[in-house]
């Protein structure tokens, strides 16, 4: 896929001096995450020495979030989901950040180059196996064999197939929902530069909240079904 | 019925059976188009299906909305994420 860099890139490719823009632009996607990675540690420090009974307008908006998170986590997995807060909550606001990053004039989403939706599902997918090993020890094998026996050489391959086609899927779902639009919006505004692609912009915001939602609700029913214990 | 049928497959192999002539096998350009196509269509058709039943079990019970609105989210998810593989294999293939 054609690569379009951010007027970011641009700018810190000018102020390092660098002659090989097109070779540089592939570096994009890792600027943006490393821009939402200091916005992120930046933010949070903040509030942190700034914390009070009391809430402020941004102490509130992060008391939502993570109520929220907890709220999910709860309803899937009972009282001892709330000890998964650390990496739900961030995958969460990390993809949030960045998707919303892609709305900016001048910046783009780190997760509409694919790297950074693969590193996200690939850390869900070894995370949860090693949940469900830590949980059933070797017996987590039994989610992979179906309850019959003479039914393993069957279920064994599928269940296989359908867990590594997770992070596969769980990946490019968001990629191509942030990538996709927006290839829509760069296509309209080709064609008519003027009001006609803000509402598919702020389409592009909804889509980027429900993509951040479905992320972790998938990140929280798969570490819930590696954990169950009624296969 | 049967014979708009047949007009879309002949459209979509008419690439292959051109590039049997010696030359390499390519999709005619409006291959990825008419893929898009059927995909969305098809997804606009099971989406709505999944959206009616969702405004009516919101409209006669109102009281489990909120469970009905997330797994109505969770299901278009998976809908969508079928014609968005069409659209990765139309760039990447």
């Amino acid at each position: 896929m054609e690569i379009h860099p951010s007027l970011l890139t641009y700018w810190i490719a000018h102020l390092m001096g660098v002659e090989d823009l097109h070779h540089f632009a592939y570096k994009d996607h890792i600027i943006a995450a490393g821009l939402t990675f200091v916005l992120l540690t930046v933010f949070g420090l903040v509030l942190r020495a700034r914390m009070s009974l009391v809430p402020g307008k941004a102490q509130q908006v992060m008391e939502l979030f993570v109520s929220g998170v907890y709220g999910l986590l709860e309803e899937n997995m009972g009282k001892e989901g709330r000890k998964y807060i650390p990496l739900i909550a961030t995958l969460g606001l990390f993809i949030l950040i960045s998707n919303l990053m892609g709305m900016v004039p001048g910046l783009s989403s780190s997760t509409g180059n694919y790297n950074t939706p693969v590193a996200c599902a690939l850390i869900v997918f070894v995370y949860y196996n090693f949940q469900g090993i830590k949980e059933h020890g070797f017996g987590y094998i039994k989610q992979f064999t179906g309850p019959i026996w003479w039914m393993v050489p069957l279920m064994l391959p599928i269940e296989i197939i359908s867990h590594c086609a997770r992070p596969f899927s769980l990946s490019m779902r968001l990629f191509m929902n942030i990538a996709g639009e927006h290839l829509v919006v760069g296509i309209i505004a080709g064609i008519a530069p003027w009001v006609i692609p803000i509402p598919l912009m702020a389409l592009g915001l909804l889509a980027a909240c429900i993509q951040t939602f479905i992320f972790v609700m998938l990140t929280t029913l798969y570490i819930a079904g590696a954990k169950s214990h009624d296969h | 019925m049967k014979k708009l049928g047949f007009l879309f497959l002949s459209m979509i192999f008419v690439g292959a059976v051109f590039g049997q002539d010696g030359h390499e096998a390519a999709a005619p350009f409006f291959t990825p188009s008419i893929a898009m196509a059927l995909a969305a269509g098809l997804c606009g058709l099971g989406q709505g299906k999944a959206i009616y039943s969702a405004c009516e079990g919101m409209a006669r019970n109102p009281g489990a909305a909120g469970d009905i609105r997330t797994t109505l989210l969770l299901g278009l998810a998976f809908i969508e994420s079928l014609v968005l593989f069409t659209l990765a294999s139309i760039f990447l293939g």
